[in-house]
Parts: C-alpha cells; structure tokens; sequence
C-alpha cells in the first residue's frame, strides 16, 4: 500500500460553499445555454453511443443540435462499430394483416424488449417480406421488387426498378454493400424459363439503379434463401451439396462467386440429404447451423468459422440438444444470438426461445410489447442514411430540415427521381 | 517548497492558483500530464488551465482512488465511479470539461456512462426539461415543424 502525503497547505477541500455559489451565479449569465449543449462533438456522441436504441430514438428528437449530430458520419461510424445486435421482426400474421410495421427488438441485460414499431406507410400495404439487413440497412421484397430502409431513420424508403419485365420471382436475393468502393448492391438470381438447369444472376448497384446480367451461376442454391451478408460477401449454401462445396460466396467488389470451405467433419456426410443446414452470422463469425436428418432426436451442432475463409478454423461452437417435447421443430430453427449470460437465442417457428446450453433447458422468451408469433432477421441498426446508399453527401443544416420535416420527399418517389 | 517534494511527486496549480501535490502515477492518468512529463517540459509545478481548485481536487480523488484500487475488486470500483459522478448538472459540465480538456480517460468513461444514465427511460419531453431547461423556449420555436412530425412515431 503506498503512502501518499497530504495535500499541500492550501488544499482545497470539496466544501468551499460559499465561493461555490458566487461563481455559480456567475457563470448562469456566461453560459445561459443547456450544459449539455456546450459539450464538446465528440463527448456528445460518446454519450450517445452509451445508450440503447429506444433511448437513441428520442433523443433524436430533443433538438436540432442533436438531430444534426444523427448525421453527422462521426456519429454514424462510432455507433455503428459498438452498436449490439438486434432483431427486426414483422408480425407472423403479415402476409395477410399490414406488413408495413416493423419493429426493432433490442437485448437488455435483463430483459427483451421490443422498441421501435416503425411504420413505413409509403411500402405496399400486404405481402411485404424481409430479406437481409447490412449496416443497418434493410432490403424487404414484395414479387420481386426490392425496397431498402433504414428503419431507425423513420419510414423513408427506396424502391428500387424490377430486375426483370417478365414478373417471374426470383429463385434467391441478397443485400450487400462492397466493402472498398462502399457500393451498395442487390443481387437476385432467375431460373431461366427455357432451361431448367440454367440460373441467372443480375445485379444492380443502388445508386446507379440500373440492373445488369451477371451471366450463369455455377451452381444451384437453396431455393428461396437470403443471402447472408459478411465482410462484404454474400454467402449461400448449394442445392445439391458435395463434400467440398458447400458453401458460396458472392464477392460484392469483385462480382464473382466462389466456395467457401466447409467444416472439415462435413466430408463425413456427403450428399445433401442427410444434413440439414442454416446459414448465420454470430458475433461476426459465420456459421452453420446442422442436424442429420436420418437420426430420431438430432441434436443441432452449431459450427463458427472463427477466421474468415480458413476451412480449418471451423470449430463446433455449440449444440442444441434436443428437447423431446411435441413443440420443438429443428426445421423451424433459426439462431439469433448468443446473449451475455451464455443462453442462445433462437426462433422456432416464429417463437423466440432462449437456451441454456449449460442445464440444456429451453424457455420461451417473453420479448416486451409483442404478443404474437414473429418473422425476424438478425439486425445490427445504426444511423446510416439512405442518402449515402445513394451516394450523395449529406445535406445538413436547413436542407435536411426541409427533407426531414417532409418524409413523404423521401418517401414517394422511385429512386430514378431522388437521384436527379 | 519543491526542494522538500519526495521524488515522483508532483505540483498541479489550478486556475485560480492553489496548488495540489500529487504523486506522478497519479497526475499521468491525465493523457495531457503525461505527455507534458514525458516530454519533460514540465516544470516540478504545472498549471492547469481552464480548471479551477475545486475541480481538480474531485478530479485527483478518483484519479486517486482508480489508482489505488488496482488490485481491489473491479465492482468496488464501479460503486464508487457511480457515486463518484452522482452530481448536479453543473459540477458535471465541469469536470467533463476538464476530463475531456486533461484527457482522463477513465474519469471521461464515467462521466458520459451517467449522463447516458440520466437520459435512459425518459421521454423526448422529460430530456428537453432536465437537460434544455434554459433555453426550452428557443428550441419549441426553432423546431416547431420538427417536434409535430417526431413526437408522433415515438411515445
């Protein structure tokens, strides 16, 4: 224990009121302005980024420093880089109630809350689904058609032109934004109609609005998945899966595709019908997440790839034993997240659950303001702004109070119109 | 004076001029200290501008305290930064000043954390009242259009 001297003779102890008071006084007619306005930028959105996304929601609200502060890309960057995981979930019933209500699920440290019910009222009003969420941005589809929005930014929204004139659907999409030139693309791939072995991949950079053929694809993928966004590459898993490919990537810079290397144990299982397979991210790691289906009771084995694009550093992170019990259905799995105390989130059938790997139990997770069952993706929200999808710099001061004030500016249009 | 100082101390002199000795493990916690000592243009005295007695003397007890609870248990710590930063609105505006123009990291962290605190749970309305008090009129009027349209889609 180390021995400090007191402090010098005129040390000054906290209790010196009365002075405290006269300068006190003094100071309300220099400062006359909010404390926490005169902060400096940067201490300001150190505040902010400390905070959670319903809080983050109003304070945007407070003033118009602040609201300025939202778009400033400091802001944008440092919250980003800490922001948590998320999910963004559309009621289950939507395909028949408005689908246009999305809301943002944030993860507490004791509980689930459900945050932001934003309403995008300029979307389609039925049929609207999600595909995939990259620096928060989300990219939803209704036919065919891709919408991107940012739903913490309110319910302005791009539509974006159909990739084809033919209305035929297409067989998977993705979201994704290049990580060198930071373009944002959208990729979707067709079954060609005259052949039935042959697909199609066009792809079309947001703030162009243009779609172009890619050519073929090399190998089928599974019919209807998302494109799991990561590092600036879209992964899916093939059709027909052999020991060695199982999974692609689209590299959104370069345009191609190429295989990622499988776990290595996957060898152990060839063919594709005895491995039932989910594509993820966690914690910045993809994953799988499999379970044979010739077994009775399969448990799930969750596989993290821990560095990028080295086979040998899948590891099996985790397993989901199988509960016994009527309810639980591996095909209707979908993990979330890890949370803080080890329990693994996850969707069963539009039900979230949580799991506590170490007593092997489930509970059904009760998330604050929903009550019915749930169609989420996993989402990290951040304030990025539409406009820097397109490219353009962002307007500040009254410029962006006009665009702001007015969401029906951002809303209507088709992106042909914004970008002039 | 400074003839009588034990090796490794050091003198900050505040704004208004009253002098705290402190040990250099101590006044290097500041980013800005440690540069002036390693830079060696410091003087045995340094000035603290900007910062007045009162302020620094919080200041050096939790730079203090975070430097002697090294080894003491990290929820201890935590306890005292909460109730270290548990002050008015003034006193905070000033010792964030101070932490941010000193650079003390850890004092800054714990500063923002409460002001973060204080703004978890309240409403657009409670936020303007407790941190705009001043100057709630101005807002209301410059952001007239504004408040209309974003009080609806929260609360």
């Amino acid at each position: 224990m180390k021995e400090y001297p007191e402090m010098h003779q005129n040390t000054h102890t906290i209790m010196n009121d009365n002075k405290r008071i006269d300068r006190g006084e003094e100071r309300h007619g220099r400062i006359n302005k909010a404390f926490i306005l005169q902060l400096p930028c940067h201490v300001v959105i150190e505040i902010l980024c400390k905070l959670p996304m319903k809080a983050l929601g109003k304070c945007r609200c407070v003033c118009k420093a602040w609201r300025d502060l939202f778009l400033d890309p400091h802001f944008t960057e440092s919250h980003f880089s800490r922001a948590h995981t998320c999910l963004l979930a559309q009621s289950n019933s939507s395909r028949y109630a408005d689908s246009r209500t999305l809301c943002l699920i944030e993860f507490g440290v004791s509980r689930i809350d459900a945050v932001m019910n934003i309403r995008q009222s300029n979307l389609p009003k039925f049929g609207i689904e999600l595909v995939n969420s990259c620096n928060g941005l989300v990219c939803m589809q209704k036919n065919g058609r891709l919408y991107l929005s940012n739903p913490t930014m309110g319910g302005e929204h791009l539509t974006l032109p159909v990739a084809t004139e033919d209305l035929s659907i297409p067989f998977v999409c993705g979201f994704g934004c290049s990580q060198k030139g930071n373009q944002y693309k959208v990729i979707q791939i067709f079954n060609q109609l005259s052949f039935h072995d042959k697909w199609v991949a066009k792809i079309c950079t947001v703030s162009s609005g243009t779609w172009r053929c890619l050519g073929d694809v090399p190998h089928p993928f599974l019919y209807r998945s998302v494109g799991i966004y990561l590092n600036g590459f879209l992964h899916w898993l093939l059709d027909y899966p052999q020991s060695s490919e199982l999974i692609y990537a689209f590299d959104l810079e370069s345009e191609k595709f190429q295989p990622v290397p499988p776990p290595p144990t996957f060898s152990m299982y060839p063919g594709g019908n005895i491995c039932w397979l989910n594509l993820g991210v966690m914690e910045g790691h993809l994953c799988i997440s499999c379970f044979k289906v010739d077994i009775v009771c399969p448990d799930i084995d969750i596989w993290v790839m821990k560095d990028y694009g080295v086979g040998k550093s899948w590891t099996r992170d985790l397993v989901i034993k199988h509960p016994r019990e009527g309810w639980w259905d591996p095909y209707g799995f979908q993990l979330i997240k890890v949370l803080k105390n080890g329990g693994v989130l996850l969707l069963c059938y539009f039900s979230p659950f949580v799991y506590n790997p170490a007593t092997e139990t489930f509970r059904k997770a009760q998330i604050e303001g929903i009550k019915s069952q749930i169609e989420a993706i996993v989402h990290v929200p951040s304030f990025v702004s539409l406009k820097s999808v397109l490219g353009e710099e962002i307007l500040m001061e009254e410029d962006c109070h006009q665009v702001q004030a007015a969401p029906s500016l951002l809303g209507q249009p088709s992106i042909t119109m914004l970008i002039q | 004076m400074s003839s009588s100082l034990e090796k490794n101390m050091l003198i900050l002199r505040s704004s208004d001029g009253e002098e705290f000795i402190v040990p250099e493990v101590v006044a290097v916690m500041s980013k800005a200290i440690k540069n002036m000592v390693e830079d060696e243009c410091a003087s045995n005295t340094i000035p603290v501008p900007n910062v007045d007695a009162n302020i620094l003397a919080m200041v050096i007890e939790f730079c203090k305290k975070h430097d002697e609870s090294e080894a003491e248990a990290a929820s201890d710590l935590k306890t005292f930064d909460s109730e270290f930063v548990n002050r008015g609105q003034e006193a905070l505006y000033d010792l964030i000043t101070a932490a941010n123009f000193r650079d003390v990291k850890e004092l800054l962290d714990a500063l923002c954390q409460n002001v973060a605190e204080m703004i978890k749970g309240k409403s657009v309305h409670h936020i303007r009242i407790q941190f705009l008090g001043y100057q709630l009129f101005e807002i209301l009027t410059s952001n007239f259009i504004w408040n209309i349209w974003c009080d609806r889609d929260f609360d």
